[in-house]
């Protein structure tokens, strides 16, 4: 029986040429590493495939035993006090306490969805993508978190504070009582008129300095303090980013003059009031 | 009065919260993604 080799260049007498020399050479391969990756199938797939089942499970098992929060069937008669919109909206209902309707529903909601959509284009920080890292992306991160914040409170404040009126009701309050409504709100170039004693034109006028004041030094003051942000990102994405930015860290403000000071308006315009 | 203060407390309480949380979160799955790489 002839013994199979288990050499890798056996010899043979047949043959008439022989390996001589391993020279090393260059081919497009070299120094590539192994590749650390696995298939999609089955690994990632058999994974994802189970948490759709426990989702599916967990899903069904919560819908058997949990009821969905539906009120009575609808009627003409009655008008349920307060009336809230779904949860995911009453983010935006809570924002009509402090802003016309027409800024609360159209104006914002649309600054909003075109400032997220812009994002890819105004982000110029190539780091950070397909990991987590805080410390590569510290402003995006964190006007984010913010952003995600204030929009999550508005949320949890229609959702568990607003009570009959939609006035503000504590957990242990009785909720079926109502509150007296709130009066003395005032506007700030009423205020402006009465304390400076100046004419009606002219705290109209101030207040409108004040609320270009704020835009105008949340424009320039950052170019000097963060000149490399400044200069990462170019006049029109700084614009347009600070601008966004501004009227994000506006909102909060704005809530804060009512509820501190019980100011209603900032400026008033025939046009629009904020 | 208090009232007052308790609301307003409420939304800097709520917002900082959710604000440092989403941070606080993004930096331990940072040290969470450096620890496993080396």
């Amino acid at each position: 029986m002839e013994m199979k080799s288990f050499e890798i260049f056996p010899k043979d007498p047949k043959k008439t040429y022989g390996l001589m020399e391993l020279v090393e050479g260059k081919s497009p391969i070299v120094d590539k590493e192994p590749e650390d990756t696995v298939f999609t199938w089955p690994h990632l797939f058999s994974i994802e495939f189970l948490a759709v089942l426990i989702t599916v499970a967990v899903l069904l098992f919560l819908s058997m035993y949990v009821e969905a929060p539906l009120e009575q069937v609808a009627s003409t008669a009655t008008t349920p006090n307060p009336m809230k919109a779904p949860w995911y909206f009453l983010g935006l209902q809570e924002l009509l306490v402090y802003f016309d309707p027409w800024i609360a529903g159209v104006v914002l909601p649309v600054i909003i969805l075109i400032g997220l959509m812009l994002i890819p284009f105004l982000d110029v920080n190539p780091k950070g993508a397909g990991y987590y890292t805080f410390s590569e992306r510290k402003f995006a991160v964190s006007v984010y978190a913010f952003g995600m914040g204030l929009w999550l409170t508005l949320l949890i404040v229609g959702v568990w504070f607003r009570g009959l009126d939609w006035n503000w009701y504590w957990y242990w309050e009785k909720s079926y009582v109502h509150k007296p409504l709130l009066s003395g709100l005032r506007d700030i170039p009423v205020i402006i008129t009465g304390v400076l004693g100046v004419s009606e034109f002219a705290g109209k006028a101030i207040a409108d300095l004040i609320m270009l004041a704020y835009f105008a030094g949340g424009f320039i003051i950052p170019v000097f303090i963060f000149r490399n942000f400044y200069k990462r990102l170019g006049l029109l994405r700084y614009l347009i980013t600070m601008g966004l930015f501004l009227l994000m860290v506006g909102v909060p403000i704005k809530i804060g003059l009512r509820l501190v000071f019980s100011i209603k308006y900032i400026m008033v315009t025939p046009w629009f009031k904020i | 009065m208090w009232n007052q203060i308790g609301i307003v407390g409420t939304l800097v309480v709520s917002i900082s919260l959710i604000t440092f949380g989403i941070i606080g979160l993004t930096v331990f799955l940072e040290r969470l993604y450096k620890k496993n790489a080396k």
